[in-house]
């Protein structure tokens, strides 16, 4: 039986890579728009 | 001074899921056994599984969220549904594309038009429509309604999608862990819940990051708003003074 | 976005409108119209999946049954395999399956089969009948693995040693 590594990374790094570059994007937004906003409605600081 | 939408709890929560991703890759990659029937391509189970939980999951909670917003009408449910739906999003798109990969070299095809299959379909252009209803340029509160109702059609969808094995002849496999006797050897099963719990966890740390993301939006949009007003009214007020420039400093 | 008011409070000069009835009423009617069909498609969608994927195959013994009435439609048949005999030509296979003790001859002319195809395994053909019944002619084969997971045994690796 042929083993199916090929299916097997591609989908591990395909959801992982997809992961990290929502995570990257959103947290990036959340950085710019933190920036606007003054520090009083940021509560979680 | 700290400006982005981290705490000392998040960092935490990130720190833990971390370290669980790295130790599901070590269990789902490297020490689980391959399986007597699939051979290594057993592997992939331990994310499609997982993402789909985890989504279903996830609408459940939009779902809950927008019964919560119709009743109270905070913007605290208004959020937590709106966040939710697009974690569930990207963990829908997960398992689909894992999906996917896992059925080419077990199945033999990619897609198929069985009972699960379509209905997952089904539940992710629903969410892709729920999404696109929260860009509807309307006013706040109207668009956030609005949702709220295209939000509850995800009950009805999750459930048929989750049962759909179970209720109908498909090609897809019915479930694993969801029975009374699972069938599923140790290891296999610990990495499994392994990835159950990794991806719950995830979940909740992209829940709490993506609910400030959201907050800040409107915090935004509302000094946006402020702003203008202030403008203008600047404006309306300047137009009358100048007849009178006697008055003292335009303010 | 229109952003009121642009005259200062108290100036007197026209307050902006509020937005009419008419206005609210016709926005309004978009809005449900819209919803109306989302909710139209959703369940037109689930009625006809609930239709067509409860059928998404029939067991060997059904489709025996059946031969007459489905004459020469296309559909799915499913069984195990139960006798897998060697290739007849380049993209040809030969075997029987069986469900619940019927067996059925199929030819499956297509694409090979996964990797997981052979005896023991539950497969889903997708083809018809052939002119006088006798056989099922496939061209595509789904193998149908359950959700049963075992350890591979490492003894069964080589069968051969001592």
């Amino acid at each position: 039986m042929t083993d199916g590594w090929g299916y097997i990374l591609t989908c591990y790094g395909l959801v992982l890579a997809a992961l990290v570059v929502i995570v990257a994007r959103s947290s990036q937004r959340g950085r710019k728009l933190a920036r606007q906003v003054p520090e009083e409605q940021r509560r979680w600081m | 001074m700290n400006d982005s939408t981290a705490s000392t709890g998040t960092r935490v929560l990130g720190s833990i899921t971390l370290v669980g991703f790295a130790a599901l890759l070590l269990f789902g990659l490297v020490l689980s056994p391959a399986d007597a029937a699939q051979g290594e391509l057993v592997r992939m189970m331990y994310v499609h599984v997982p993402t789909a939980f985890v989504a279903f999951g996830a609408f459940t909670v939009t779902v809950a969220a927008s019964v919560a917003y119709l009743l109270r009408r905070t913007e605290w449910w208004d959020l937590v549904a709106h966040g939710s739906a697009e974690i569930g999003a990207v963990l829908l798109a997960a398992t689909l594309v894992s999906g996917m990969l896992w059925g080419r070299p077990t199945w033999g095809v990619y897609w198929t038009w069985d009972a699960r299959l379509t209905t997952t379909a089904l539940l992710f252009v629903l969410v892709l429509g729920y999404l696109a209803v929260r860009r509807l340029p309307l006013d706040r509160d109207k668009r956030a309604g609005l949702a709220a109702v295209v939000g509850l059609l995800l009950l009805p969808t999750t459930i048929v999608c989750h049962y759909a094995t179970t209720w109908w002849r498909t090609l897809h496999q019915g479930p694993t862990i969801a029975r009374a006797d699972p069938q599923i050897d140790g290891l296999l099963l610990f990495t499994l819940v392994l990835g159950l719990a990794v991806f719950a966890l995830l979940y909740v740390w992209m829940m709490v990051h993506r609910f400030r993301v959201l907050y800040l939006e409107h915090r935004v949009e509302d000094l946006g708003l402020d702003t203008a007003i202030a403008e203008r009214r600047r404006e309306a007020s300047g137009a009358l003074a100048t007849p009178r420039p006697a008055t003292g400093p335009v303010t | 976005m229109d952003v009121t008011p642009r005259t200062a409070p108290g100036s007197g000069v026209g307050a902006p409108p509020a937005p009419s009835r008419r206005h609210r009423g016709r926005r309004g009617l978009a809005i449900g119209l819209v919803l109306v069909a989302a909710l139209g498609a959703v369940g037109f969608l689930l009625i006809k999946q609930i239709d067509s994927a409860s059928l998404y195959y029939y067991n060997a013994d059904e489709a025996v049954a059946k031969r007459d009435d489905l004459g020469d439609q296309r559909f799915r048949i499913q069984g195990t395999v139960v006798d897998e005999r060697s290739a007849v030509g380049d993209d040809r296979l030969a075997f029987t399956i069986a469900f619940a003790g019927t067996r059925v001859e199929v030819d499956h002319d297509g694409v090979e089969p996964s990797a997981l195809f052979e005896e023991g395994m539950p497969v889903v053909c997708e083809g018809r009948w052939s002119p006088d019944g006798s056989r099922f002619v496939s061209d595509r084969i789904e193998v149908k693995h359950s959700s049963e997971y075992k350890a591979e045994n490492p003894d069964r690796v080589d069968p051969a040693a001592p």
